[in-house]
C-alpha cells in the first residue's frame, strides 16, 4: 500500500512533533497514528504539488493538540535525550559529557515551560530542520509570519533559561566553558 | 571564582544549543505505526476523501463510503485510546492497541457492534509457518537458545507440548510452546495443524525489558480487554471476537504477512519477563494453565 510508504517515510518527524506537544510517547505515538489515518480520509484536500511533510504534520500537531486539552493542561514534553555513547576518537571526556547532559537537559526543561505554539516554532527549525516555506505550511501562517514567530520565540526560551541555568553560564564564557 | 552567570544568551549561542539538543534526542522507534494505519484504513475506520483526487491518481485504495456509525466508532477510538492509557493496557514487550472499542461501564471494555471489516478466520488451517514462531528447539536445552530462563507449563491435562520454538536471538528471543487439542483444551474454530495435531494452545516468554513494542496487538470491535492479577502479577484478559496481532521482527519492524487472527489471550508480566497464554476458551481455563508454569 503506497500510503503504507508514506507513513514510515514521514512517521518520525510526525512522532517528533508530537512529542513536542504531548508529554507522553505512548501519546505521541497514538496521536500520531490517528492523524495519518485521519490524513489518508483528508488527501483530497491536499493539494498534490506540494509538500507532504508539513501538510501531515500540520494535522500531527492539531491531533496531539486536542489529546492535550482533552488531558488537561499537563506541563513536560515527551522528548528524551538519548544515552551518551562515546563512539570514536572524538568522544568528550566523561566530565564534557556531564556538562553537556547538563546543559541539555536544562534546555529541555525551559522548553518545557514554553507555549505550544512557541516550542512546535524551535522544533520545526531545530529539531526537523524545516526550512521557512515548509514551516509557514506546517504552522498554518504566512511565510513572513514564520521568522518573528521564531525570534518571539528564542526570545522567551531566553527568559525561560534564567541566570541560573548552565546555559547562561557557558553564554558568560565562564568556566565550564 | 569569576563565573558571571548572565541572563542572556546570544541568538547564536541559544541555536547552536538548540541544534545541539535536537541532535542528542533519544530516537523514537515505532514499529508497526505504519501498518497499524493501514489496518486501520483498510478495516474502514476512516470516512471516504471528500474529493478522492489525489488518492486516485496515486492509485491508492478508496475507503468506505462516508457512514455516520464510523466516525461515532472512530470517536470512540480516541475516547478508548485514552482510557486504555490511562489503565494501562499494556505490557513490557506486549503493546496493545485499542482500534474500534467502546466502553461499558464495569471497567472492562468491549467492541461496538459495529463491526464492517473485521477480518474472519481463513477456511484453511494455518500453517506452522504462518504462526512465524521460529525455530524449533529441544525444551531441554531451550534457555541456552534464549539466553533466560524458560518456564513452561506443567499441568497434566495440557499435556507435553507438540513443539516448541525460538525465534530471534538472544536476549531477545521469544520462546513458544505449542499444545495439541484435548477434551480439556478443545481446539478453536480452524486450528493450526502441527505434526498432525490440531493446535489448541500457545504459551510465549519473551523478555519485555528488551524491547516495549516487541509485539502489538490490534483489538478489533467485539473483542472485550480487561485487567487480571495473575499469579500475583499485573496482566490482562483479551476475549471474544477473534483479533489481531502484530508480530515485529527482531529489528522491530513489522512484516506485512505477519498479522494473523488469534484467540482469547491472558498475558502478564513477571519480572523481565512477559508471558502470553493464547487459545484458551475462557479465563478459567487460561488461569489453570498459568498457574502450572514454572
Amino acid at each position: 500500500m503506497a500510503y503504507e510508504d508514506l507513513v514510515r517515510r514521514h512517521q518520525d518527524a510526525a512522532l517528533r512533533t508530537a512529542c513536542i506537544v504531548l508529554a507522553g510517547e505512548a501519546d505521541a505515538e497514538d496521536a500520531v497514528q490517528d492523524a495519518f489515518v485521519k490524513a489518508y480520509a483528508a488527501l483530497g484536500r491536499f493539494r498534490s504539488e506540494a509538500p507532504f511533510r508539513p501538510w501531515i504534520l500540520r494535522i500531527v500537531a492539531n491531533e496531539a493538540r486536542n489529546r492535550r486539552r482533552s488531558a488537561g493542561r499537563r506541563v513536560g514534553l515527551a522528548l528524551r535525550l538519548a544515552e551518551d555513547r562515546p563512539s570514536d576518537d572524538a568522544a568528550p571526556s566523561p566530565e564534557a559529557a556531564v556538562l553537556a547532559r547538563e546543559r541539555r537537559g536544562a534546555l529541555l526543561g525551559a522548553l518545557s515551560g514554553l507555549s505550544e505554539d512557541d516550542r512546535l516554532v524551535l522544533g520545526y527549525r531545530y529539531f526537523l530542520d524545516l526550512g521557512e516555506a515548509e514551516m509557514a505550511e506546517a504552522l498554518g501562517v504566512p511565510r513572513g509570519t514564520v521568522k518573528s514567530r521564531l525570534s518571539r520565540a528564542l526570545g522567551r526560551l531566553r527568559t525561560q533559561i534564567g541566570p541560573e541555568s548552565p546555559l547562561a553560564r557557558v553564554a558568560s564564557g565562564g568556566p565550564d566553558r | 571564582m569569576t563565573d558571571r552567570p548572565t541572563t542572556t544568551m546570544s541568538d547564536a549561542d541559544l541555536e547552536a544549543a538548540l541544534l545541539d539538543l535536537g541532535s542528542a534526542l533519544a530516537p523514537l522507534p515505532s514499529p508497526g505505526l505504519a501498518l497499524a494505519v493501514r489496518v486501520r484504513i483498510e478495516r474502514g475506520d476512516v470516512a471516504a476523501p471528500d474529493r478522492p483526487t489525489w488518492a486516485e491518481r496515486l492509485g491508492l485504495p478508496a475507503v468506505r463510503p462516508f457512514r455516520r456509525g464510523l466516525v461515532l466508532a472512530l470517536a470512540a477510538v480516541l475516547l478508548i485510546a485514552g482510557i486504555a492509557a490511562a489503565l494501562g493496557f499494556g505490557l513490557p514487550g506486549l503493546r496493545i492497541l485499542i482500534v474500534g472499542p467502546s466502553p461499558n461501564p464495569t471497567g472492562s471494555m468491549v467492541g461496538p457492534s459495529l463491526s464492517p471489516a473485521v477480518p474472519q478466520p481463513s477456511p484453511t488451517p494455518p500453517s506452522l509457518e504462518s504462526l512465524d514462531l521460529g525455530e524449533p528447539v529441544d525444551p531441554l536445552v531451550a534457555a541456552g537458545a534464549v539466553a533466560y530462563e524458560v518456564k513452561l507449563p506443567n499441568l497434566a491435562e495440557l499435556g507435553p507440548p507438540v513443539g516448541v520454538y525460538a525465534r530471534g536471538d538472544p536476549p531477545n528471543a521469544r520462546l513458544s510452546a505449542i499444545y495439541g487439542a484435548n477434551p480439556a483444551f478443545p481446539a478453536g474454530s480452524n486450528p493450526p495443524i502441527v505434526s498432525g495435531q490440531a493446535v489448541s494452545i500457545i504459551v510465549m516468554e519473551f523478555p519485555g525489558s528488551a524491547d516495549r513494542d516487541y509485539l502489538k496487538k490490534i483489538l478489533q470491535p467485539g473483542t472485550t480487554i480487561r485487567g487480571q492479577t495473575v499469579n500475583g502479577h499485573e496482566g490482562f484478559w483479551i476475549a471474544g471476537e477473534p483479533h489481531q496481532l502484530i508480530y515485529l521482527d527482531h529489528d522491530g519492524r513489522a512484516a506485512d504477512d505477519a498479522i494473523r487472527i488469534v484467540g482469547n489471550v491472558l498475558a502478564w508480566n513477571d519480572g523481565d519477563l512477559t508471558f502470553r497464554i493464547e487459545g484458551a476458551r475462557d479465563l478459567a481455563a487460561a488461569l489453570r494453565i498459568a498457574q502450572s508454569i514454572r
